[in-house]
């Protein structure tokens, strides 16, 4: 059967989808619309109509273009994902008061200058964040899809250049490219979860060479990032492979057999490193050391444990601890604003998570899907992680609460996340891959 | 009609016809718009069905969340006509 080619036909469906202001929905109207038209013109060509007469009786029974097309224009009006987007707003906004008021009790362990240079920053970097998000949103993220065996190579072999020209700072390697040292293992596991979703979302697991190929390209990756010595950037990592091997349908035993693997090396390589094992340690029993490693974990406990239920209030300086205004701004909020205040932002951080879960959830796009997962799971071991190691349910890494924490580099990675969140969520309801 | 099987447009259209004695008559093309609001509202999910290079068709099914708004919308309905019914034979009583 041959789609129709009836000029007219093609003009009147043309006429709806002018009137449709989201382009890229245009294929899937057009081609519904077509094959109803089709129908109704072969009928009436059974009865013997010409094929003009038949032609307008079908356009004449589909209605007013003009009219239909505006009707479709309410339905497909994209809308933003604005429970999400005003959630992370207000993390923002909570960690730039938090910036402010750390920097003027001089709590960062420098001489703070004069002028709220901390503040500033992170400012400036909302304002990059907030076009960024823009940006990647009028972006149609599945145009990547095709890239992803090129996104997966490149970040594999920025990983290989991190780990043996990178230099350390801070025990991570740091790559320098030209004037700018960043840390690219920071960044990894993003682009690995955009990449390893677009190769894996018609990944078939039932083969044994698949499924070996598949585990293979969840791990090499994996020891790079562990040779850059980053745990920190593993364990993420590795929450974003189960997930991505969980959502496309992997065996139980693709992701029990990456499960094991990696807790395995991981604690090896906690056993083996002394610095990562006195903290463990640390974090077992803080007590046991209270002025060597213990330190950080009984000033932080001490700290939570002076806020009360409405806290000290801004106006209070609580004792040093170093890393208040990164990893520990959430021990700092507690104290200033008391336990009350934190239940509600742990709310607020859990619904921020379901909201996620959900657009993951109602996506029609398998690729798009997986992407969100992926984003998902960074996320939440992100907040999971963060927040338990405050309140000394973890131990102390280098992971900062997404949003609130100082960081420029970070805050622009979760803006990015942000932004191809909302673009998936604008096209939700589209099926096609580009 | 969706709760009974999964259906395309032009489907649905013919059925309605059918089943209506032709009572119902609208312009086809106003069905799209309503198909799409009730997917994005998620009351029902779409589908492309057909073998490559013939005909694609994209059929449309009732999801959970749609079975239960029908339920909803059956109750109102009943509701509503049993209240018209009322009024109608009450006045039918008061002409006689």
């Amino acid at each position: 059967m041959e789609v129709i080619t009836n000029e007219k036909l093609i003009s009147y469906i043309n006429e709806i989808c002018s009137q449709v202001k989201f382009r890229e929905v245009h294929r899937e109207i057009e081609l519904e619309l077509k094959t109803h038209l089709q129908e109704t013109v072969e009928e009436y060509l059974a009865e013997g109509f010409s094929e003009d007469e038949a032609v307008n009786k079908a356009i004449n029974q589909m209605g007013n273009a003009d009219r239909i097309g505006k009707q479709l224009n309410k339905v497909h009006q994209p809308k933003p994902e604005w429970s999400i987007l005003v959630l992370s707003l207000f993390f923002v906004s909570l960690g730039l008061l938090a910036m402010f008021f750390i920097e003027k009790h001089g709590l960062l362990g420098f001489t703070p200058d004069p002028v709220p240079i901390l503040f500033i920053k992170s400012f400036i970097f909302a304002i990059i964040g907030a076009a960024i998000i823009t940006g990647l949103y009028l972006f149609d993220f599945r145009k990547i899809e095709p890239y992803s065996v090129h996104i997966y190579w490149g970040t594999v072999l920025m990983l290989v250049l991190s780990v043996f020209a990178g230099q350390p700072v801070n025990s991570t390697n740091y790559l320098t490219l030209g004037p700018v040292s960043i840390n690219f293992v920071e960044i990894s596991p993003l682009l690995l979860s955009i990449a390893l979703a677009g190769i894996l979302h018609k990944w078939d697991w039932d083969k044994s060479k698949k499924l070996l190929q598949g585990l293979l390209l969840c791990v090499m990756p994996l020891l790079l990032i562990l040779a850059c010595s980053s745990i920190t950037a593993a364990i993420i990592y590795t929450a974003v492979c189960i997930t991505l091997l969980i959502v496309s349908r992997a065996k139980p035993r693709a992701f029990l057999t990456l499960t094991s693997l990696v807790s395995g090396i991981i604690v090896f390589l906690i056993i083996n490193t002394p610095y990562r094992l006195q903290r463990f340690m640390a974090f077992i029993n803080p007590e046991k050391d209270p002025s060597g490693a213990g330190w950080l974990n009984l000033q932080l406990s001490q700290l939570i444990n002076g806020s009360g239920s409405f806290g000290q209030g801004l106006t209070e300086k609580p004792d040093f601890v170093p890393g208040l205004h990164t990893e520990f701004v959430f021990s700092y909020l507690t104290f200033t604003f008391g336990w009350v205040a934190v239940g509600v932002l742990i709310a607020l951080i859990v619904l921020f998570i379901t909201r996620m879960t959900r657009v993951a959830v109602m996506v029609k796009n398998n690729y798009a899907r997986l992407v969100l997962s992926g984003f998902t799971a960074i996320f939440t071991v992100q907040f999971i992680w963060n927040i338990g190691m405050n309140l000394g349910f973890a131990p102390i890494s280098g992971v900062g609460l997404p949003f609130v924490s100082y960081g420029g580099s970070q805050l622009i990675l979760n803006a990015a996340a942000l932004g191809i969140i909302s673009s998936i969520y604008r096209r939700r309801n589209i099926r096609h891959t580009c | 009609m969706l709760n009974q099987k999964p259906m395309y447009g032009y489907q649905m259209i013919k059925e309605i016809e059918k089943k209506s004695n032709g009572v119902f008559e609208f312009k086809e093309g106003t069905l799209y718009p309503i198909l799409h609001s009730l997917e994005a509202a998620n009351m029902i999910e779409s589908y492309w069905w057909g073998s490559e290079g013939s005909r694609q068709r994209k059929y449309y099914r009732i999801t959970p969340k749609g079975v239960k708004g029908l339920r909803e919308k059956q109750a109102e309905w009943v509701t509503f006509r049993s209240a018209v019914d009322k009024i109608l034979t009450g006045e039918a009583y008061a002409w006689r």
